[in-house]
């Protein structure tokens, strides 16, 4: 697919970028004096001047991906409306966890660091899961690095939950990809072994 | 629902409580951003959450909601590039079996 | 309100003393930037509290935006300037190693 730049996308991705940089200014003031419409619009190009290349996924070769057809997003949309919920519920699980680790007067921590090898293809799949790991119960993503996702636990249960890659299967659902039922963990003790 | 809003209010100081203990008590860097990224973030969403009840459908809330959505998606983000550094300037976790 | 702005910010501050003891004692850099940012988005909420406790939340508000963004900002920065330096004296010694070797 050509992903080159035409004027048109140009010209779309400056106006999209500007009205929303400009509702943002609006929805922070609070003002509709003609003084401030005027500075906020003067704001808005100047922010969209600065910044637009950020956005210019199909120009920077850094950014390049092929873009996702219409109805991936129509069917992502309605897929992370069920993901969202069940995001909220893991959170406090996941507070509630930690929070008994910390109360606790022993204080049953069993940290330990693993690696594993995510299935999952695009970069913003791997993003999503990147997050919702750091936010499940006593995880945090420490790297990600071409598929490959390191992984703090902070103890025993939370290692199972990564074992049984339930996160995962929930994320490649909302893309419409796959993952396979268990996920193979590996230790990571040595520096060595995640040095870039 | 002010009712709500204390009850919200109360929980988040109840998280940011065990933030701070967590951060004091937790044996390494590494346990410590679960207490940060974790506890943290909920910990404010609900404070937040319960002023937003408190105040109503106004200007004031869209900011509150506005800090609550900001801080949800860049405190992760800190604390994983945070432990990210640690690892890559040679640091590793502490492990139980090391103790005995 | 039952339950008065002035007491949840002392909480809130109370909290922040657990928080600086890690900024001061913490064993690595890292420990003391992860109290830096902890206290960082403590004080957005403190900002907010502080505004209903002044009476001016609409003006406090803005602060408490900006400051979250700048804690953000900040936390990037440093933890990147870490990572960026030592990355370059792991291949400075991976190079010393290749020398040694050759």
């Amino acid at each position: 697919m050509d992903v080159r730049p035409t004027k048109i996308r140009q010209t779309l991705r400056w106006t999209v970028q500007t009205l929303a940089l400009f509702a943002v200014w609006f929805a922070f003031s609070g003002h509709t004096e003609i003084e401030f419409l005027v500075v906020g619009a003067v704001v808005a190009v100047l922010g969209t001047a600065l910044t637009h290349w950020l956005f210019a996924g199909d120009q920077d070769p850094r950014f390049m991906h092929v873009p996702y057809p219409f109805l991936w997003f129509v069917r992502g949309f309605f897929r992370s409306l069920l993901y969202i919920p069940w995001l909220l519920w893991e959170i406090l699980v996941s507070n509630l966890h930690v929070a008994y680790l910390v109360l606790h007067p022993r204080l049953p921590v069993e940290p330990n660091l693993v690696g594993f090898d995510t299935s999952l293809q695009s970069e913003t799949a791997q993003v999503l899961l990147a997050q919702s790991i750091t936010l499940t119960p006593g995880t945090v993503t420490v790297d990600v690095t071409d598929g490959r996702f390191i992984v703090h636990c902070l103890s025993n249960k939370s290692r199972q939950g990564m074992e049984e890659g339930s996160i995962q299967r929930k994320v490649a659902g909302i893309f419409g990809e796959s993952a396979p039922d268990r996920v193979r963990l590996t230790d990571v003790v040595r520096v060595e072994q995640v040095l870039p | 629902m002010n009712v709500a809003g204390d009850v919200f209010i109360g929980l988040g100081l109840v998280f940011m409580v065990i933030t701070a203990l967590g951060l004091v008590r937790l044996p390494d860097f590494f346990s410590r951003v679960h207490a940060v990224s974790k506890s943290e973030t909920l910990g404010i969403a609900l404070l937040l959450l319960g002023l937003i009840l408190h105040e109503g459908a106004t200007l004031l809330s869209l900011k509150f909601a506005l800090i609550l959505v900001f801080v949800a998606i860049a405190n992760p983000v800190g604390a994983h590039l945070l432990t990210r550094a640690a690892l890559r300037t040679g640091q590793m976790p502490w492990r139980k079996e090391e103790r005995g | 309100m039952i339950v008065p702005h002035v007491v949840v910010l002392a909480i809130a501050v109370a909290v922040n003393a657990g928080l600086f003891y890690r900024l001061l004692v913490g064993r690595t850099p890292f420990d003391r930037l992860l109290a830096a940012t902890a206290i960082g988005t403590n004080a957005v909420v403190l900002l907010v509290l502080i505004g209903f406790v002044f009476e001016r939340p609409d003006a406090f508000v803005d602060l408490a935006l900006s400051y979250a963004l700048l804690n953000f900002i900040g936390t990037v920065a440093v933890g990147k300037y870490l990572e960026t330096r030592q990355h370059q004296l792991w291949s400075l010694m991976r190079g010393l190693e290749e020398e040694e070797d050759a």
